[in-house]
């Protein structure tokens, strides 16, 4: 069976990834800390834990609105180059399935496509620069690879893999945008916190779809 | 480092309620926004609307230079980390007196992205919006490459320089203009000898020895140019100014208003001492300053260190410098 998700499965993501990023912050901000100023796990949990707050104070919120809304207050709470980028995704995301009350894996992959987008023209960022970019994109161009393949179990687990390469290949990559910039050689050898936060969010919806949809 | 605040948390919220209790008469929120400051008569109708902004730890930039003769209004983020882009929206709507708005801030990528995407939204709701990024930082950009250079205190001449003209009643295209061009010609490098601590951060944001400073060392502790033995104040302002000649040329019988700076923790007594030399180099060199500035204008916390800045100014920048200012942090008659 294809997959559906409906405005309930993404209330329930949402508090996943809060409870995800609540738990990885340390680790995200050490990793920071040896690039950055230290504080891109606290910003990642502050955001989407504001995230799930909005989506529980507001029951009747579109799948879209859960995006464009609470991506607003992700925004509000931490404000900096993450908070922007995340609502300018999440943003994007929402737009392009405004009407829409179920979504398929097909307006998934548009989702991230649209993120991407959004991500690359307001950070003004491409692959390899050390960034978010490094698992969103590997973690697409698979799926898009994918285009004739019905077994969608496995495309998702493949796409999740390929986040988590594209999120370890940025050890190798020097930083050459945002703060981390300043930090050019000592960023070999670190990943980049923002790029393992892009492969936590597609674990999240990943496993959440193969759990809880059962299409395994 | 011992300090004096209550949870780290509130840092930044309990700062601007301080501010906003100290002077009522002066600022105001935008719409209920703490982090959205503005002068008190905002809007102010038929005239550009300046605003700024950026993460806190910098006072009195930046809501210390909101008032008369300078800001319209100020976004305020979170200890060294940029205001939402919603934050900055809500604050341009409630200064526009519908002649538009210059975004005048630092060169820092978070702020660029969250007042880009505030712009276009303003935009799309008929409020003119047009954005001047501050990159007079020279040890954060080789020459020939200048707009890649942070912001840091000469953040202080533009706002200044934009506050004067919008007053004088330009458009935003001349605020623009006028505001770009004085920014040529301002050039600003500092010394680092003791970091600042992130309010919640276990330990601070860079460390140097007993011995050593950091000459063009970032507001938010980016690496500088070159990490060395510390020397006197006369040696390093000498070699500061020799850098910042180098970037910039001012000829013999020209003028140059001059900043110096405390990062924070170094005390007005030492600016002195500082400023004793640049005015025995410049006059050596027969460059005029028309009007010094010393003290606290850019800081990080408590970080120890200073920065020199220079600006070369033309009769009408003079004027510009003239104009008289109103704030809670700076008040010229």
């Amino acid at each position: 069976m294809a997959i559906q998700l409906e405005q309930q499965d993404l209330k329930k993501i949402f508090i996943l990834l809060a409870e995800t990023f609540s738990r990885e912050k340390d680790f995200l901000n050490d990793l920071d800390s040896k690039i950055g100023d230290g504080d891109h796990g606290l910003s990642m949990s502050r955001g989407f834990n504001a995230v799930q707050k909005t989506i529980e104070e507001n029951p009747n919120f579109t799948i879209s609105d859960m995006l464009i809304k609470s991506g607003l207050q992700f925004n509000e709470v931490t404000g900096s180059t993450i908070g922007i980028l995340i609502f300018s995704a999440m943003r994007a995301a929402g737009l392009i399935i405004k009407e829409k009350e179920t979504i398929n894996l097909k307006d998934l992959k548009k989702m991230l496509q649209v993120s991407i987008e959004a991500i690359k023209k307001r950070g003004k960022a491409l692959k390899g620069q050390k960034t978010i970019l490094d698992s969103l994109i590997p973690a697409l161009e698979y799926l898009e690879e994918q285009k004739n393949k019905t077994d969608e179990s496995l495309m998702i687990k493949g796409t999740v893999k390929k986040a988590f390469e594209g999120a370890q290949s940025t050890k190798n990559l020097v930083s050459e945008i945002g703060r981390a910039r300043w930090f050019k050689e000592r960023s070999i050898g670190v990943m980049d916190p923002g790029a393992y936060s892009g492969y936590l969010i597609l674990n999240v919806v990943g496993k959440y779809i193969i759990k809880c949809k059962s299409i395994d | 480092m011992k300090t004096f605040y209550n949870v780290d948390e509130d840092y930044v919220n309990e700062m601007l309620e301080g501010i906003l209790n100290a002077y009522p008469n002066m600022l105001k929120k935008a719409n209920g926004e703490i982090r959205a400051i503005t002068r008190v008569n905002a809007p102010i109708e038929d005239k550009v609307s300046i605003v700024t902004g950026g993460g806190s730890g910098h006072l009195p930039v930046f809501m210390g230079y909101v008032g008369k003769g300078l800001l319209d209004g100020a976004a305020i983020g979170n200890v060294f980390a940029s205001p939402s882009m919603n934050q900055m929206l809500t604050l341009t709507k409630a200064v526009d007196g519908g002649k538009g708005v210059l975004y005048l801030y630092g060169n820092y990528g978070g702020d660029i992205m969250n007042f880009d995407m505030a712009a276009e939204l303003a935009e799309e709701e008929g409020i003119q919006v047009k954005s001047l990024l501050v990159t007079d930082d020279i040890a954060s950009g080789e020459k020939g490459n200048e707009s890649s250079r942070r912001g840091v205190a000469g953040l202080f001449y533009a706002y200044k320089v934009a506050g004067a003209c919008a007053e004088e009643g330009a458009s935003l295209e001349e605020v623009y203009q006028t505001t770009q061009s004085a920014l040529e010609g301002v050039r600003s490098l500092g010394v680092a000898i003791s970091p600042c601590t992130v309010p919640g951060a276990s330990k601070p944001s860079f460390s140097l020895g007993e011995d050593e400073m950091e000459i063009g060392m970032g507001i938010h502790g980016e690496a500088g140019i070159k990490r060395e033995k510390r020397k006197t104040a006369d040696e390093v302002t000498q070699k500061m100014i020799d850098l910042l000649l180098n970037d910039i040329s001012i000829d013999q019988g020209e003028e140059v208003s001059v900043l110096v700076n405390s990062l924070g923790a170094t005390p007005l007594e030492e600016l002195y001492i500082v400023y004793r030399k640049i005015s025995k180099i410049l006059n050596d060199k027969s460059i005029k300053i028309y009007k010094p500035y010393i003290g606290r204008y850019a800081t990080s916390m408590e970080m120890a260190g200073f920065s020199i800045t220079l600006f070369k100014l033309s009769e009408k920048f003079k004027k510009y410098l003239d104009h008289p200012v109103w704030t809670p942090f700076i008040k010229e008659r």
